[in-house]
């Protein structure tokens, strides 16, 4: 096992793997900072190029590449309200408005110092979890997923500060756009009016692009200025401020991480699952005198982004032991491991033990190395928030709706982000949660279609399964909190 | 005014990336037509997946053969109607191709589906790209051991299955039609194979079906007992396996299995805009040809457990309409039914 280690940190250092790997790490960070094009695209087009290469060099350039695509999604997600990638959309939540704050070299240190961090956490829990992963995984079923996903909603109401109905209120419009569709279990057509681009739902991308980007590019016009706002003169907080605050957050990193293995083991439940419950869970630990979240809380950039890069390695779980993808680049990579001569399951896991290390050194490395040349360029990046808006704004939605454009390659895309502009901007200035309503989008799908799952499998019973139960347990719990919490404030204000 | 002058700047910038037009084409020479010419190649779904593997996979042979560039564009939606809908109303200059999974698209033209602008039977045919035999497979810990056993069974047999419109519920409605099968219960809304082959792995449901090239490795990793392959054939690597046709059927059970098994021979294929020049059209048939045939990519291709098997755009068009006059009433209504 030690040896085995050993092994495949000589192999990833070996050339010409190496070099492989520091392309793919740029073409990845270049890739994940242009709006809209996520992980899948990103390795779609590098995959054709891994067909000539030795193992170890394929797999260092492709999970190089892969593996840093969200890390600099997160930079365009803060500065300028863009997900660069699908799963940096619960990063703009607090990252825009910090920048907004003139702290968005903070806000990018954070960001990246999380995803790092939690790259090498979901890669420690890869490594140690190696021998025993067929039955973790075989342990999460349809009853577990939906338990998973009403904790998600559970977190709804406290997104939304002082005021939790009108978090319930914008998290039920989300869960109502999610039911627009062709669902899943009768193939029942439902809003769709007739429109084929309306089968497939409203995709997560160009709604995060509407609600967010080209709601804040539209009130940057109009209120005027520029996106920063720093309350003293012009100056900006430097990125180390940020680094710094991962580790202040320690307790609330670990806690996304281990949501974000746990997402990433269980095939199923989709990536963007994981940010936005590392997120709901941020934003209901929120101690008193703290910034509210959706305000510019530094909580609830660390969060989604420790989960995301710390899903990733554990995505590779069920890639490696079954050869079944635990996310959409995961599908591709499989693809791409097949061709050069690896074969995902038993092997990979005995006499290739090297070859599956040299995978969680390149995910170790990539995640710091990607982190560390964004580190670099965070200071003058956070420059451009200072910029007039009248220059900004438009080069900003015209790179958001062509990001909108990349989701399908459909005017469809363009109305879903004009439309959600509109509604974003709306709920902007009534001071309605766009948060809860994403984590609507995102859940309802999920919560509904296992919810049918678990019902026709195990009948109405599925709930007592002892996981399912347990997580039962977790929201009441929750639920309890949130009412507790206040009275128990009040209590030691009269007391004090 | 500097202001206005900027917008403007930013709009036809972005209109003219969005809308980027393709210029007219003259009718010349096929050969001499394509030589640095772009051809669009459109696939009806998302990066990533089976589809924009294979197109990404032929499309340097092809440019190798054809003297063109190859620009591969996802168009996903509505399970492929979207990208067919885009090739059949493409201008017929045969620099618009595309490809399709016929297990889908068939159906849904014979149950006369929502948002059908095509009509398969008008298409240019290039080529099939493969055949996608299917296999029905129960759990390693199941206790039924063969197909017998399932036919003869007294008690309701769970199976898991994406949603209606995915050929896994196809392929159990269709052994349901064909055999009588009432205890079959099949429990859809699964979002993937993947996620409905864990189920099964799982313990959670008896069985499953679907491609033997996304089943074969984890039957040789002891994860599935396959019992009944779906084919006219035997199949390579399931050599022990029976066919459907080794048990009895009625006549209109055989109907229906010998209109499924025809869509299946064409199940992966390629084609251009009806009423493309005829020269053109033999071109690219040819083009795909030598790129299907290619003993490099046939045997990578082997390798990723992505089949290839070349059959010629004319035979394709054979099998598709011979689909449209076989499928027997009991069917239509089926399909009619799940494609409303």
């Amino acid at each position: 096992m030690l040896e085995a280690l050993w092994d495949g940190l000589v192999l990833v250092f070996s050339w010409p793997a190496i070099g492989y790997m520091t392309v793919g790490v740029f073409f990845g960070l270049f890739m994940g900072f242009t709006p809209g094009i996520g992980g899948p695209v990103t390795l779609a087009l590098v995959l054709p190029f891994s067909f000539s290469l030795d193992e170890v060099s394929a797999v260092a350039f492709l999970l190089g590449t892969h593996s840093v695509v969200v890390t600099g999604g997160s930079v365009s997600a803060i500065l300028f309200g863009v997900p660069g990638a699908g799963p940096n959309a619960a990063t703009i939540i607090d990252g825009f408005p910090l920048a907004q704050k003139g702290e968005a070299g903070r806000a990018i240190g954070a960001a990246l110092a999380a995803s790092a961090l939690g790259g090498v956490f979901g890669t420690v829990v890869l490594a140690c979890i190696i021998p025993v992963l067929r039955p973790i995984v075989l342990v999460f079923g349809p009853p577990e997923f939906f338990m998973l996903a009403i904790l998600g909603v559970v977190f709804l109401a406290t997104l939304s500060g002082d005021e939790p109905l009108k978090g319930v209120i914008a998290g039920l419009l989300g869960l109502m756009i999610s039911l627009i569709g062709e669902e899943l279990i009768v193939g029942t057509k439902r809003y769709t009016f007739d429109t084929v681009y309306l089968w497939d739902g409203i995709k997560l991308v160009p709604s995060v692009i509407g609600l967010f980007a080209v709601a804040e590019m539209v009130d940057l016009l109009v209120r005027g200025g520029s996106i920063a706002k720093p309350e003293k003169k012009a100056v900006l907080t430097g990125p180390w401020t940020g680094v710094m605050d991962v580790f202040k957050h320690w307790g609330l990193f670990v806690r996304s991480c281990i949501l974000g293995v746990i997402i990433g083991i269980i095939p199923g439940l989709g990536g963007d699952v994981a940010c936005f419950l590392a997120y709901g869970q941020a934003a209901q630990t929120v101690k008193k005198g703290e910034t509210e979240y959706g305000k510019g809380n530094i909580g609830g950039v660390i969060a989604p982004e420790a989960a995301n890069n710390a899903k990733e390695g554990g995505a590779l779980v069920p890639t490696i032991a079954f050869g079944i993808p635990g996310s959409g680049s995961m599908a591709i990579l499989l693809g791409a491991l097949l061709i050069v001569g690896i074969t995902p399951g038993a092997a990979l896991l005995d006499e290739k033990l090297d070859i599956t290390f040299a995978m969680v050194w390149t995910l170790a490395i990539a995640n710091i190395g990607g982190a560390a040349i964004m580190m670099l360029l965070a200071k003058r990046l956070s420059k451009i928030t200072l910029l007039e808006g009248s220059i900004l704004a438009p080069i900003i939605l015209s790179v958001c709706f062509i990001g909108a454009y990349m989701t399908t390659n459909s005017m469809g895309d363009i109305i879903v982000a004009i439309v959600l502009g509109v509604i974003g901007f709306m709920m902007k200035r009534l001071n309605f949660s766009r948060a809860a309503l994403l984590l609507g989008l995102v859940l309802g799908r999920i919560v509904e279609q296992n919810l049918f799952l678990s019902i026709r499998i195990f009948g109405a019973g599925f709930i007592y399964r002892p996981i399912a139960m347990g997580l039962v347990v977790i929201a009441v719990m929750v639920i309890a909190w949130s009412f507790l919490k206040p009275m128990l404030q009040r209590r030691n204000e009269k007391a004090a | 005014m500097k202001r206005l002058g900027m917008y403007l700047v930013c709009i036809i910038m972005t209109a003219g990336i969005i809308f980027g037009s393709q210029l007219p084409a003259l009718s010349q020479d096929a050969a001499a037509f394509y030589k640095g010419k772009t051809v669009t190649f459109i696939v009806p779904y998302s990066p990533g997946g089976g589809y924009d593997f294979y197109a990404r996979f032929m499309a340097p042979h092809l440019e190798k053969y054809t003297g063109c560039t190859i620009v591969i564009k996802n168009k996903p939606g509505g399970g492929g109607v979207v990208g067919a809908n885009v090739v059949y109303r493409a201008k017929p200059d045969g620099r618009t191709i595309g490809i399709l999974n016929m297990t889908g698209a068939i159906p849904a033209q014979i149950a006369d589906a929502k948002g059908i602008d095509f009509d398969l039977k008008k298409f240019n045919w290039l080529a099939r790209l493969n055949d996608e035999p299917q296999v029905f497979v129960v759990g390693a810990k199941s206790k039924f051991n063969s197909w017998n056993e399932i036919l003869n069974a007294k008690e309701t047999i769970k199976l898991s299955s994406t949603g209606t419109v995915g050929s896994t519920y196809l392929d159990l409605l269709v052994l349901k039609l064909v055999f009588d099968l009432k205890h079959f219960d099949i429990v859809t809304g699964f979002s993937g194979t993947s996620d409905a082959d864990l189920s099964v792995i799982r313990g959670e449901l008896e069985g499953t079906a679907s491609s033997v090239s996304s089943k074969i490795k984890k039957i040789e990793e002891g994860n599935f007992k396959p019992l009944l392959v779906i084919a006219d054939e035997k199949v390579k690597g399931l050599e022990n396996v029976p066919i459907i046709y080794d048990f009895p059927m009625s006549t209109e059970g055989k109907k229906i299995a010998d209109t499924y098994i025809g869509m299946m021979n064409v199940a992966r294929a390629m084609m251009m805009t009806p009423g493309a020049p005829a020269d053109r059209v033999a071109f690219m048939r040819e083009a795909f040809k030598k790129t299907l045939t290619d003993p490099d990519l046939v045997q990578k291709a082997e390798k990723m457990d992505r089949p290839v098997a070349w059959m010629d755009g004319e035979k394709v068009l054979k099998f598709i309409e011979r689909s449209f006059t076989e499928a027997p009433p009991l069917f239509v209504n089926e399909l009619k039914q799940i494609m409303k």
